[in-house]
């Protein structure tokens, strides 16, 4: 049995920085001899290792799917790589700014001969940090790239305010929960970080852990208040003319309670609210309030409650971008028992989404192969990536899985010994209903 | 039992290509550390004697336009004409690519792949043309019997020079996909190629027909015609696969499994010059001499050694069969012609 040699695949927009990361990795002192296959020969440093011109051959299967376009072009540069008897620790593929990592990545679902000599290992995704917002709006190859990533390197973050890089960081991870994601300058990423990943590993499956997110939320900030008699909410001009806000009792004055209340009410600030002019009464209940916040410079609600006790009120926005406080009927200011600030949502509308699944219990085998055929049929061309661990009903061993687009791989995996023996997939993809997805795999429980 | 006379070498460099020279004298094994080993086949005690061409690997290896002489593509991009009894000879240098398709025909024409282009050279190396540029790389070509066309294959189809010295447009044969080693039937009416998805797709240039044959159970890597050109043979399956073309049609898809079926599949087939023999080298090493016969026989010769073979061919006359596999185990035999002729005789 030979050594299957490992093959990275770097891809990224123009200006992302790619060459110099390519550079770094061959000029690094580890000892391997390193094949690059590159569309073009750049300015790279080379003594021992070899730089392969390709250039993208892509082609369709003549089956008509669409998601079978494999390249070419690497089939037989591998090929012809793997009769050397000096042969090569590791491969490099250098993809051009605008190359859909698609057709690689399937090259090594698709060919036999490649996938007997060479393991794909992973997928890293460079991005400027600078630029990338911009090319994400723009270009399906951008989204295509951060959606296969097993690694993303955002680069240049010398260039960007750390708030900038927060919010684009948040946007990659909603769109690929898959990815581990670090912040590099000049691609200074350390070698362990993008070599040697195993993104297509299914032995290595089991450290399949989506980051997800701190969920968002419509309202930005949420505070516990006792209230008795009448409270006065004052504010000035802020940056929004209106205002959305619930008011809701709660029976603790803690930050885990305003966090399993805010879990309650998030669907309120999904439906329309009622407008109050100042000086109308808020009340606590289903109903979400708009505050109308123009026309004067000091606008006063009133907190009404027929009981006294703990409220939690939740506000679209942070009090103090609207300089507010509140106030009893003696007019001195009240003290905020507990309060939380939540992450609001953003308004970036990528198609392009993570949808994680973790389901307890026993999964058919015949049904969870009808449930993905039928879903990978249907909606292969829109899932990039997928993986998945799963029970089956009488094996003692995980399932694992893994798949790109139409193309699917799986074995049995590790015993689950004294785990839970918990399911847990992953989609990477564009449109992902989650709810239908979470439904399919339901239904494939036994009964 | 079959008699032969067996010669052996082994080198630590995978084979990646083997071929016997026009006049039948010489063979020549490349292998995969830039050396290329040659043999007179004629010699009592036959040695290997060494060119070394390159630091990296040989890609592609054929017999040259002349007796005696091997064309060669090396992994540095260039290509060597290697003779017999003269040093190597560097005929040019590919800076974009690698010449890993070559072709050479007696009129003295040569042609070698160059991305999506081929370059002709002439007998004496002097740039003769360039066709292309093709639709993509150049994945295979061949020249017809005659030396008058050149056939070339790439995505989508194959397209078909003619070497008038005009270089028009080629004639394009359509279809989809990738098509990859390529061959002519030996009346020149057939192209056959080797698809990336397990097929074999063969145009008829005289009805202006195509057709799909196959699939098989692997990518073919090995095309080859039978002596008498009745039966187009192919690798990828569990026995050597092969497509009746005596008629004058295009056969059905369908392969005919020729020999017993083995629990290896089959990596490489060549079909003896002569007789109504072919050679099959299985992926675990084994080999064998299978008759074409009515009632197909295979006969070992060599058993399992858990490497493919890599390489086989025949000498003009079909008295040898050379050959070899991924660990640079070297084989050559010599059949006597009563033999060969017994083994192919219907059973």
């Amino acid at each position: 049995m030979t050594q299957h040699i490992p093959v990275t695949v770097l891809t990224g927009f123009l200006g992302s920085g790619k060459t110099t990361l390519l550079n770094r990795i061959l000029t690094e002192n580890h000892g391997q001899r390193i094949a690059v296959i590159e569309n073009e020969f750049g300015e790279i440093g080379v003594d021992q290792d070899m730089v392969i011109n390709a250039d993208e051959e892509i082609f369709e299967m003549n089956n008509g799917c669409i998601c079978c376009t494999v390249r070419g072009d690497l089939i037989r540069i591998l090929g012809n790589l793997v009769k050397r008897r000096d042969k090569f620790d590791r491969i490099l593929v250098e993809t051009t700014g605008l190359a859909d990592p698609g057709p690689v990545a399937q090259t090594f679902f698709v060919d036999d001969d490649t996938r007997e000599s060479f393991d794909l290992d992973g997928v890293i995704t460079l991005v400027d940090a600078k630029h990338a917002e911009l090319h994400l709006d723009d270009s399906e190859e951008a989204t295509s790239q951060i959606a296969f990533a097993d690694v993303i390197l955002i680069n240049k973050i010398d260039l960007v305010e750390a708030e900038a890089l927060d919010a684009l960081e948040r946007r990659l991870r909603s769109m690929n929960a898959m990815a581990r994601i670090e912040r590099v300058q000049m691609a200074d990423a350390p070698m362990e970080q993008v070599l040697d990943v195993g993104g297509f590993d299914l032995d290595r499956a089991l450290e399949l852990k989506p980051g997800f997110l701190e969920p968002e939320y419509p309202f930005e900030w949420g505070g516990v208040l006792h209230l008795g008699s009448e409270a006065t909410f004052k504010l000035q001009n802020g940056p929004d003319p209106v205002m959305s806000a619930v008011l809701e009792p709660v029976d603790a004055a803690t930050s885990e309670v305003l966090m399993e209340t805010a879990e309650r009410v998030y669907t309120r600030f999904s439906a329309s609210g009622e407008l109050l002019q100042p000086g109308a009464a808020m009340s606590p209940g289903e109903t979400l309030w708009t505050l109308a916040l123009t026309d004067a410079d000091h606008y006063e609600y009133t907190l009404a409650v027929d009981q006294p006790g703990l409220y939690a009120l939740f506000t679209e926005h942070m009090p103090e971008e609207f300089n507010a406080g509140f106030f009893d009927a003696a007019g001195a200011e009240m003290d905020i028992a507990a309060e939380h600030v939540f992450n609001p949502e953003h308004t970036h509308d990528d198609t392009v989404g993570s949808v994680a699944l973790e389901l307890d219990g026993e999964i058919d085998r015949a049904a969870l192969n009808a449930w993905l055929s039928r879903l990978l049929q249907t909606q292969g061309p829109d899932i990039f990536r997928m993986k998945g661990i799963v029970a089956i009903a009488g094996e003692d061993l995980r399932f694992v899985f893994q798949g790109v687009h139409m193309l699917f791989d799986g074995q049995p995996g590790d015993a689950w010994g004294d785990q839970p023996r918990t399911s847990r997939l992953v989609f990477i993809g564009r449109n992902l209903d989650e709810a239908g997805l979470e439904q399919g795999l339901r239904d494939c429980r036994v009964r | 039992m079959i008699d032969y006379a067996l010669e052996r070498w082994t080198v630590d460099a995978p084979l990646t290509g083997v071929c016997v020279e026009r006049s039948g004298r010489f063979a020549a094994f490349s292998g995969g550390d830039g050396c290329v080993r040659m043999v007179a086949l004629l010699d009592q005690e036959p040695s290997l004697s060494v060119r070394a061409l390159n630091k990296g690997a040989v890609l592609a290896l054929t017999a040259d336009c002349r007796e005696l002489g091997f064309l060669c593509g090396a992994d540095d991009g260039a290509v060597y004409q290697v003779h017999a009894e003269d040093k190597p000879r560097e005929l040019m240098q590919l800076t974009r690519s690698w010449p890993d398709q070559l072709a050479a025909h007696p009129c003295g024409l040569r042609a070698v792949s160059d991305g999506p282009e081929v370059r002709l050279l002439d007998a004496e190396g002097r740039p003769a043309g360039v066709l292309g540029e093709h639709p993509s790389t150049v994945a295979g070509m061949a020249f017809d019997g005659s030396g008058r066309r050149l056939a070339v294959s790439h995505y989508n189809g194959v397209s078909v020079w003619t070497l008038d010295g005009r270089f028009g447009e080629p004639q394009r044969l359509f279809h989809r996909g990738s098509h990859l080693n390529l061959s002519w039937s030996r009346d020149g009416r057939f192209v056959v190629t080797a698809t990336q998805e397990k097929t074999v797709h063969a145009w008829d240039l005289v009805a202006g027909r195509d057709a799909s044959l196959g699939p098989c159970f692997n990518k073919v890597k090995a095309l080859s015609w039978s002596a008498d050109g009745a039966w187009l043979l192919a690798s990828g399956a569990d026995t050597v696969s092969g497509w009746p073309f005596s008629d004058g049609r295009l056969p059905a898809a369908a392969p005919r499994m020729l020999g017993r079926y083995s629990e290896q599949l089959i990596g490489n087939v060549c079909a003896n010059p002569s007789f109504a023999l072919a050679a099959a080298g299985y992926n675990d090493g084994g080999l064998e001499l299978v008759s074409l016969a009515t009632r197909p026989q295979r006969h070992s010769l060599v058993t399992a050694s858990s490497s493919p073979v890599t390489g086989l061919a025949w000498s003009p006359n079909g008295g040898h069969l050379l050959g070899g596999d991924s660990d640079g185990r070297l084989f050559g035999y010599r059949f006597d012609t009563a033999t060969l002729a017994r083994l192919a005789r219907p059973a």
